[in-house]
């Protein structure tokens, strides 16, 4: 400030651009520039999202790019052994000799196999569009990213059969009563952080209630009116005993809701569990008690639909499927969810009382002269649900929990963000301005739409697919319900081939690593370090030589936040988490610091130059970013990445904006409509709540295993949500009677900010960041006092050693770690200090700790803790 | 850990041996310069100038910009620092002065220059402690006791090198000796009556336990205590009993144990100072659920 | 007269260090310097426990300790209540920081400006930010007196994500504290200090 203040100053700027300190990148924020140098950031006032707000990963950002610590120049392998802690021996080479190093690897590859290149990139920005282009063009379908096994591999996959989105948030303007369950939504931390927080801020003022359930008080927790302490991985069961609290003690359900907009009313033949179908059309049938017989669901006539009964239609016996989940969920008692959870069963009363109560099943709101359903009562859950080997299910439940309070979509519900997204000029022109968006249909059942799939390239479980033999490495086709490509079983799949009968593709030749670090970010690194060593090439296009990138055979030097162009920088077209502003918006990055750097898609489009396949890619490029008439790439043509993005702006409004228009503005911003912003009152379309489509997924799964002789488990393939145990539940053997549970700061993220010297040394100063934490009881119980050094280890011998905190915060069937820790990269900031152990250390690679419903990874196995000496 | 930024009871980092050694230079220094007029052992007289040019020299490698250190007398009305330069320079110059004109045989200059030297010496004495009074956050060293616990020690210090040193320098006072038990008596006496009275704040008690069982102990207790209280007091008392060359190493020896007694006495009040846990002792949520025992405990490590 | 202050609201702040963090920013302080941070504790027995936080910075007390001790008169208190450091007059004598009862004066130690946070390799950020501090002087949070002087927030304020932090007139019986302070039951920090601090922080 004062530095502007002094003589000389020939610039005093503040520049728009977008924040990249977490890979959601949603913040607009101002770069103030004096004498070239970018002296403070602040958030965007004018920015949907920021709304003048910046976290401390986003100011912290000014360090990145003037870290001293950066790799400045393309680097080349020379010492051939590969391993943590080996020194890879780097010599500087040119860039043009880099380039032409990697181009011969990836054409070798792209000419005898492209299956064998695996893209692994947390750089979301560019995923929705580069990502496809490129390995569609280059043959390829292995995606991965930094430690996407826990990323929302529950969350999306039922989103898209629920609300038809991809992400949600709660609906902040009307909530009134908030369950987040293994979330720290509003706290600073999922996507849109700084948007839900000031949110859920300015509805927790105006008397929103909200309760945590998770087994350590997060922040979100911690500010809560109660914290509910669970055992890991048995979310699921509460939730199950809360709904059959609501729907069989207390009769709080939203009947008409269910009637009308779930498949609770649709028939279910008693004799296989399907739809009982109308012979002529195939569409499921309902009873119709107004003229007793039964109606497919769209008919006209349709009055009013059984939810309860005995049919018989077309000789079958029938049930609607309401009836079979009420009887479901009988076993659901809140006693025995007690056992399984620890929540006590007066508790599990009380929350189904207090959520269903606040739901306020009935009432209406007027909005913009729309009269809606007004259901202020959600649940919101995340990571604390997702990362576990039967979270899918659990995920299934907790959306279930909202359906039928009929709190989705609705005011005061869980909000998808992009179910319908319209731009009121330009939608025509592209998916990313709302062409094709909105939801699809089959069986009068949601079926997400083309923003929701991101283009078909997160491809929703419904309508149902087919199941072709494994494509890629991570064996996606398999998923057949949660296909969230994890890249999970790829790395299982590579080391351990036999494991699948040697059928699911495992050719390992080429890695990619953009701005991602699996090693520190996902399970155990000495089994990823294998993973990497079967491949005979690596890349990697980092800003810093993180763990993953000492594996690599070239490193490319890239850019930062600050130094970067990128249209779509919110990550769109789900735009991470939009549903608590009353707008969309297209955020620009655009750099504001000069830079010696490329951007990754500039030193791609260089490589595919060189390896042959740039017209490939051009093409692929056209239909992602759906480049149409004067703005589509010519096959020949080179285009860097500013040309792709002037290019893509100009095509997606029809030619009316520039880049410079949209620089000048910082983005593309447009007003919601009511149908936007709560679209389920608007679509007739149906939640199911009876999962009839899994069985038909399940048997194509064992059709196409059992073909290829492969041992896999499809007896999670049922139609009504249970809750299954994970490994760590039952019996405790030799001492191993600790959950690992998991956690990230508000201030963190994973890997960005491990070479950030502000954010390092602001943990230094923190009670709990890289502690091992026991509830202070159990510890006390076991002759573990405060300060201890302790080492937790796995049934498998895994251990990690570590500075020992008691708390009174955790459960105590828990030890606490957060997920930061433990890096042993070289060029960490040298004001940097050990900050705690790897967490990934714990985690095994092993098919049974794998979710095989959607691929996530099993992070609370459990732990045997003892002092050390 | 750094001690920065702790949530519960901090101790005081800013002043450590350096500056005690400072204060004690100065209040020693002042009262030996006294004590040399009134045994009138002008050789006495030097070293405690000496000192207390020692203590200032202490002083400004302990301030981050001794260039500008001239502009520390500005604040006289509010800053016992402000007001110790004040009292320290005066005295430094007077008091030369006042040798220069001896040395000089201007005895009528002299005369007056030595009584206004003895009237500022009693400032520079008490000013250490004042200063340490005047830092209010810090509750140990709060109230009267802490200023009259240090110049009691000085005092006591600069007769016990006075009695040890005069011998040698072929004078006598014999008063020196019972003065010197006097004001080890009266040190130790007003030592324990500032912890007596010092208000049992969590700061002062976090404060004790360091001075009494924690890492200060042996400073305080063998240090303070022990050497700079006991041991002279006995070998003052039983000193009569012995004879020959032994009397003057024992004396010698006891001078230098009153000074490393001193020293570690200020120096374990100084450091033992503590600031107040900035959080305050009740849940400042105050919609927490109904918590059976409420118990505050400090996170931080 | 004016009386500069803020308002905390306890019931929202998560903790998120945002304000820590804009706070080095905007200030560019040196390593290990903090004007603004979050401080942590537990209450409670578990499973009635909770993770407490309370983000600190200078009181700017209305009777603030730290200035009469300055010998120099490098320590002062503007009209407005907003209590700095003239750093050309400071001698770094430390007087300040022993009598501030909350720790919020910092030295900056003579080479502490050419270490930075790269061991003596200065950004171009550090080299643009660290001109401002002078080695061997005390420097303190000035509640962002260059931006308040401009009509702008404090930097802790304006980036606070959960809006935890109002800052305003305590003399103005109508300014956005003020009204907080009459509305919700309050706190400040050892008020036994007899400070009389000008950060106000709401109960949850």
């Amino acid at each position: 400030m004062t530095a502007s203040v002094k003589s000389g100053t020939w610039e005093d700027v503040e520049l728009k651009t977008t924040c990249y300190g977490c890979p959601a990148g949603t913040c607009g924020m101002l770069a103030r520039r004096v004498n070239g140098v970018v002296v403070a950031v602040r958030g965007d006032p004018e920015d949907p999202f920021s709304q003048g707000k910046l976290c401390a990963k986003g100011q912290a950002q000014l360090m990145m790019a003037y870290s001293k610590r950066r790799v400045t120049k393309p680097l080349k392998r020379t010492n051939p052994e590969k391993g943590i802690g080996v020194d890879p021996g780097w010599v500087e080479i040119s860039y043009d000799e880099a380039v032409a190093i990697t181009a011969e690897k990836v054409k070798h590859c792209r000419d005898v196999d492209p299956g064998g290149l695996v893209f692994a990139t947390s750089d979301f920005t560019t995923l929705p569009w580069f990502l496809p282009s490129l390995l569609i063009s280059f043959g390829s379908f292995n995606h991965t990213s930094g430690g996407r096994a826990f990323c929302g591999n529950n969350v999306h996959p039922v989103l898209q059969q629920v609300h038809g989105g991809f992400h949600v948030g709660p609906d902040f303007h009307f909530c009134n009563y908030l369950m987040l369950f293994g979330s720290n939504k509003g706290a600073m931390s999922n996507w849109a952080a700084v948007t839900a927080t000031l949110e859920m801020s300015r509805a927790r003022r105006r008397g929103m209630k909200l309760v945590v359930i998770d087994p350590w008080c997060s922040n979100a927790a911690s500010i809560a009116d109660e914290w509910v302490p669970i055992r890991p991985g048995t979310d699921g069961a509460l939730v199950m005993a809360m709904i059959n609290v609501m729907v069989n003690e207390l009769g709080m359900h939203d009947v008409e809701f269910v009637r009308r907009l779930t498949n609770g009313s649709y028939l279910i033949r008693d004799v296989d569990g399907h739809y009982a179908r109308d012979t002529g059309t195939g569409k499921p049938q309902l009873w119709d008690t107004a003229d007793q017989r039964a109606k497919v669901y769209d008919d006209p006539t349709l009055a009013s639909p059984a939810l309860e009964g005995s049919f018989v239609v077309d000789g079958e016996p029938c049930t609607p499927s309401f009836q079979l989940l009420r009887k479901h969920l009988a076993k659901f008692t809140p006693e025995s969810a007690s056992e399984i959870t620890s929540v006590p069963a007066h508790t599990i009363r009380r929350l189904a009382r207090e959520f269903a109560t606040a739901a306020s099943v009935g009432s209406t709101i007027d909005i913009d002269g729309h009269t809606l359903p007004l259901r202020p009562a959600c649940a919101h859950w995340y990571k604390g649900i997702s990362q576990h080997s039967q979270g899918f299910e659990q995920g299934l439940a907790i959306a279930m929990l909202n359906t039928m309070v009929g709190a989705v979509d609705v005011p005061g519900g869980l909000l998808a963000d992009t179910v319908f997204a319209h731009h009121p000029e330009f939608s025509e022109n592209s998916t990313w301005m709302g062409a094709g968006s909105g939801m699809r249909e089959r069986d009068g059942l949601v079926a997400a739409g083309k923003i929701a799939t991101y283009g078909d390239s997160f491809p929703a479980p419904f309508p149902m697919k087919d199941v072709p033999n494994p494509y890629n490495m991570s064996a996606d086709s398999l998923a057949a319900v949660g296909s969230y490509n994890s890249g999970l079983v790829s790395k299982v799949n590579v080391l351990e081939p036999k494991k699948f009968n040697d059928k699911v593709p495992h050719n390992p030749m080429v890695y990619v690593q953009v701005v991602s670090n699996d090693l520190l970010n996902e399970g155990n690194p000495k089994q990823q370090a294998d993973f990497h060593r079967k491949f005979g090439f690596q890349l990697s296009i980092v800003p810093n030589i993180d763990e993953t990138a000492e594996f690599a055979d070239i490193i490319f030097p890239t850019q930062t936040q600050l130094e970067r162009l990128d249209m779509g920088a919110n990550n769109i077209p789900d735009t991470m988490g939009s549903t608590a502003t009353n707008e969309y918006c297209i955020n620009l990055r655009q750099p504001v610091v000069p830079t010696d750097y490329k951007h990754n898609v500039d030193i791609w489009i260089d490589i595919a130059e060189k390896a042959g396949f740039l017209p490939a890619f051009n093409q692929t490029v056209n239909q992602f970013l759906e480049l149409k008439g004067e703005w589509a790439l010519l096959p020949d043509g080179k285009y860097g990445n500013e040309q792709l993005m002037e290019r893509w702006i100009r095509s997606m409004t029809g030619g009316k904006l520039s880049l410079a228009d949209v620089a000048k503005e910082g983005r593309i911003r447009w007003a919601k409509s009511v149908q936007e912003k709560y679209p389920r009152p608007f679509y007739k379309s149906r939640i199911p709540v009876y999962y009839e489509y899994f069985l038909e997924a399940g048997a194509r799964v064992k059709a196409t295993t059992d073909a290829l002789g492969m041992d896999w488990d499809v007896s999670r393939y049922k139609p009504l949500v249970d809750w299954y145990p994970a490994p760590g539940h039952g019996r405790n053997e030799n001492g191993f009677e600790l959950f690992a549970v998991n956690y990230k700061w508000p201030f963190l993220t994973s890997t960005f900010s491990n070479f950030n010297p502000w954010l390092a040394e602001l943990t230094q100063y923190h009670p709990y960041v890289g502690k091992i934490i026991l509830n202070r009881s159990y510890a006390q119980a076991h002759g573990i006092r405060d300060g201890d050094r302790v080492v937790a280890e796995n049934q498998r011998g895994r251990r990690v050693e570590g500075v020992v905190l008691l708390s009174e915060c955790i459960h105590p069937e828990c030890v606490g770690m957060d997920h930061h820790g433990g890096s042993w990269a070289k060029n960490l900031p040298p004001r940097r200090k050990t900050m705690g152990p790897h967490f990934g250390e714990l985690l095994d690679y092993d098919l049974k700790n794998l979710d095989i419903m959607d691929g996530a990874m099993e992070a609370s196995p459990k732990l045997r803790v003892t002092r050390v000496g | 850990m750094s001690l920065k930024y702790q949530t519960g009871v901090r101790f005081n980092h800013h002043l450590g041996p350096q500056e005690t050694l400072s204060f004690m230079g100065e209040g020693v220094g002042a009262a030996l310069f006294a004590i040399a007029l009134f045994t009138d052992q002008p050789l006495l007289a030097g070293p405690g100038i000496l000192f207390v040019i020692g203590a200032v020299f202490a002083l400004l490698g302990h301030l981050g910009n001794p260039q500008r250190a001239w502009r520390a007398i500005t604040r006289i009305g509010t800053s016992w620092v402000s007001r110790g330069t004040l009292f320290i320079s005066i005295f430094i110059g007077v008091a030369t002065l006042s040798l220069v004109a001896g040395y000089l045989g201007m005895t009528a200059l002299q005369q007056p220059l030595a009584v206004a030297a003895l009237v500022v010496a009693v400032p520079v004495m008490g000013y250490a402690g004042m200063l340490l009074r005047s830092m209010r956050a810090v509750r140990l060293w709060r109230g009267p006791f802490v200023p009259l616990a240090f110049v009691a020690h000085s005092l006591a210090t600069a007769l016990i090198l006075a009695w040890a040193l005069i011998p040698l320098l072929g004078g006598a006072a014999a008063w020196l000796q019972p003065a010197a038990m006097v004001a080890l008596v009266a040190s130790a006496l007003l030592s324990v009556l500032h912890l007596l009275r010092a208000e049992r704040s969590e700061g002062v008690r976090a404060s004790f336990e360091r001075l009494f069982s924690g890492d200060l102990r042996t400073g305080f207790l063998v240090g303070g205590c022990v050497c700079g209280i006991v041991v002279p007091l006995v070998v003052t008392a039983v000193l009569s009993a012995f004879a020959g060359g032994i009397v003057m190493v024992l004396m010698l020896a006891v001078a230098l144990c009153r000074l490393y007694g001193d020293f570690a006495y200020r120096n374990a009040v100084v450091i033992a100072g503590a600031y107040e846990p900035v959080m305050p002792d009740w849940p400042m949520r105050s919609s927490t659920p109904p918590a059976a025992p409420v118990a505050c405990s400090t996170a931080a490590h | 007269m004016a009386r500069l202050g803020m308002v905390i609201d306890l019931k929202v702040c998560v903790g998120c260090h945002a304000c820590t963090a804009a706070c080095k920013a905007t200030n560019g302080t040196p390593p290990d310097i903090y004007f603004a941070r979050v401080h942590e504790r537990e209450v409670g027995v578990f499973p009635n426990a909770r993770r407490e936080f309370l983000p600190v910075l200078c009181n700017h007390c209305e009777d603030p300790p730290c200035v009469p001790v300055c010998p120099t008169g490098a320590s002062y208190k503007r009209e407005d209540g907003i209590v700095a450091v003239k750093s050309d007059l400071c001698i770094g004598c430390r007087s300040c920081a022993t009598s501030c009862p909350y720790e919020h004066r910092h030295y900056v130690k003579p080479g502490l400006l050419d270490t930075g946070y790269f061991n003596g390799e200065l950004t171009l950020y550090e080299k643009a930010k660290y001109s401002r501090w002078d080695e061997g002087t005390v420097i303190k949070c000035d509640f962002c007196m260059d931006r308040v002087d401009q009509g702008l927030q404090p930097a802790c304020v304006e980036t606070c994500p959960a809006e935890a932090r109002i800052f305003g007139d305590l003399a103005d019986p109508e300014s956005a504290p003020s009204k907080l302070l009459r509305e919700r039951e309050s706190f400040t920090l050892l008020p036994d200090a007899g400070t009389k601090p000008s950060v106000h922080y709401l109960k949850a």
